[in-house]
């Protein structure tokens, strides 16, 4: 995935998610390239807590073995509008 | 006897103010900070009334970044107070010259994160997921208020969260002054913090009969102010309240070392047990709590020249209470000033004999005793309940006492100290 195949929508909308769940202050930028632990300092608590929150918000169920692989918020994006096809189109 | 023990700091966080200062001029106005609440609507809560505390926690312009992540609203709560207390002894001024190893934090709650662990619940019902919050256990545990204040105040002495029903905040300032004797510590951060509007928290109060509850004609039904009256002939029972308080003790070598200022001295306390009753007072025992932290003070009764009830405004609990003063003062009982703080901020519950603790001290210092507002008199209950109206007075004693569910008590004592 990359993050042009996501809707920017979606992705303003993920990182909002991201951004209230997790406390990141609003100066910190959170763009579709940005990485959940590199750049945003999420810990293991933080990230089960944004996945609850993605998987509330979008009604979405996110595969606990997928979540390795979801590194970026372009791959959280993308994750969901691949479960479900309503999202971000 | 060890060294003096003196409070150097107090805070209270209610729902007449988010802060010390607030709450006492509401008190000493005689207002109330009770009202009805849409959020506690009759399809899920039997009571309305409440004492909220406005502008503090998640989602408010006051919201602590230290604990933003915890959704439990009594660390919101407690932390606020911790902090203004600390900033109030001017701690924070002086972090250098402290050994943060000999600072412990003791900070109680009756009910902790219940607030957290409901709404988890409902959230597992509502996706019929088992997936909780990580925040869950952590947000909801007892001591992670103490937790939490330790690790952002950088506070590594003992910690330590007394559960002690309506009696935590006394308890917990007691555990503090028990740290500070032992040499285990030089100063100590002491209170408690409550919010529990949970359905089965407020409907498990109501079922008690201990709440008070709807009945035409009260007069709480058209003026919610008057619906906590401590003493008064037609008191019915309690409302409950959410908020924080605390208070920061020294010994007598660390207000010296630091430069700290004491603004009354903890001349002696007393807890013990009523191995009674789970939720009725037990005359006896209380009256064996406030006589023994008496003798410790090595004072007469009659030198208590402002008695802080732990007063609900429960018909049972204000009358035990009188009861009991009559037992321990004697003759002077006649003389006593006595208030419940209660009328104006409702029962904070674990939260509470903080909040007193913290008003204790501010009363000494101010020379000026709040009043028991939406006072009507009750022929059975004939002491000097300080009606409706602040009072002036000499104050250099001050005794404030409280009583929880499981028959627990606490007693302190605080002095004037002149600077």
């Amino acid at each position: 995935m990359t993050p042009t195949m996501t809707e920017p929508a979606l992705v303003a909308e993920v990182a909002a998610i991201i951004r209230q769940s997790a406390k990141i202050p609003a100066r910190v930028p959170i763009t579709s390239a940005t990485r959940l632990v590199e750049d945003l300092a999420i810990d293991s608590l933080d990230l089960v807590g944004v996945i609850l929150q993605l998987q509330d918000h979008f009604d979405v169920v996110i595969e606990e073995d997928a979540v390795p692989n979801l590194c970026r918020v372009a791959d959280l994006a993308a994750y969901l509008a691949a479960r479900r096809p309503a999202v971000g189109s | 006897m060890g060294e003096p023990i003196f409070i150097v700091g107090h805070a209270a966080v209610t729902c007449l103010g988010c802060d010390m200062d607030s709450t006492w001029q509401g008190l000493i106005a005689g207002r109330s900070g009770v009202r009805r609440h849409a959020g506690l609507g009759p399809e899920s809560f039997l009571q309305d009334l409440a004492g909220l505390v406005e502008d503090v926690g998640p989602g408010t312009a006051a919201e602590d970044p230290a604990i933003a992540k915890l959704s439990a609203r009594f660390l919101h709560l407690g932390m606020r107070a911790a902090r203004a207390a600390w900033s109030d002894a001017r701690l924070d001024r002086r972090a250098a010259a402290l050994d943060p190893h000999r600072a412990a934090v003791v900070m109680g709650s009756a009910f902790g994160g219940l607030d957290l662990l409901e709404a988890e619940q409902a959230r597992m019902i509502k996706r019929r997921s088992p997936a909780v919050s990580p925040y869950l256990i952590p947000a909801m545990l007892i001591n992670q208020a103490a937790g939490q204040i330790s690790q952002h105040l950088g506070l590594y002495g003992p910690s330590a969260a007394p559960a002690n029903a309506c009696a935590s905040g006394g308890h917990a300032v007691v555990l503090g002054a028990m740290f500070l004797r032992a040499g285990e510590a030089d100063v100590a951060v002491c209170g408690a913090a409550e919010s529990a509007f949970t359905p089965p928290v407020v409907n498990g109060f109501a079922t008690m009969k201990a709440l008070l509850g709807h009945k035409p004609g009260d007069r709480a039904e058209d003026d919610p102010a008057q619906a906590s009256r401590p003493f008064s002939i037609d008191r019915a029972g309690f409302v409950m309240a959410e908020g924080a308080g605390a208070l920061v003790l020294a010994t007598e070598t660390a207000v010296r070392r630091l430069g700290l200022e004491p603004q009354a001295e903890l001349v002696a306390w007393s807890t013990n047990s009523d191995g009674h009753h789970m939720a009725m007072p037990c005359r006896d025992r209380i009256a064996h709590c406030l006589t023994a932290a008496l003798r410790r003070s090595g004072l007469d009764p009659s030198a208590i020249q402002y008695y802080n009830a732990h007063g609900t405004s429960t018909v049972l609990n204000d009358q035990v209470e009188t009861q009991v003063i009559k037992d321990v003062f004697g003759a002077a009982a006649r003389q006593l000033p006595i208030s419940s703080i209660k009328g104006g901020l409702g029962h904070s519950l674990g939260a509470a004999s903080a909040i007193e603790a913290a008003v204790s001290v501010r009363a000494l210092c101010a020379q000026l005793i709040p009043p028991t507002i939406n006072y009507q008199p009750d022929p059975e209950l004939d002491l000097d309940y300080v009606p409706n109206q602040a009072r002036a007075a000499r104050l250099d004693h001050v005794l404030t006492a409280s009583f929880g569910f499981g028959g627990t008590n606490n007693a302190l004592i605080l002095r004037r100290t002149t600077s």
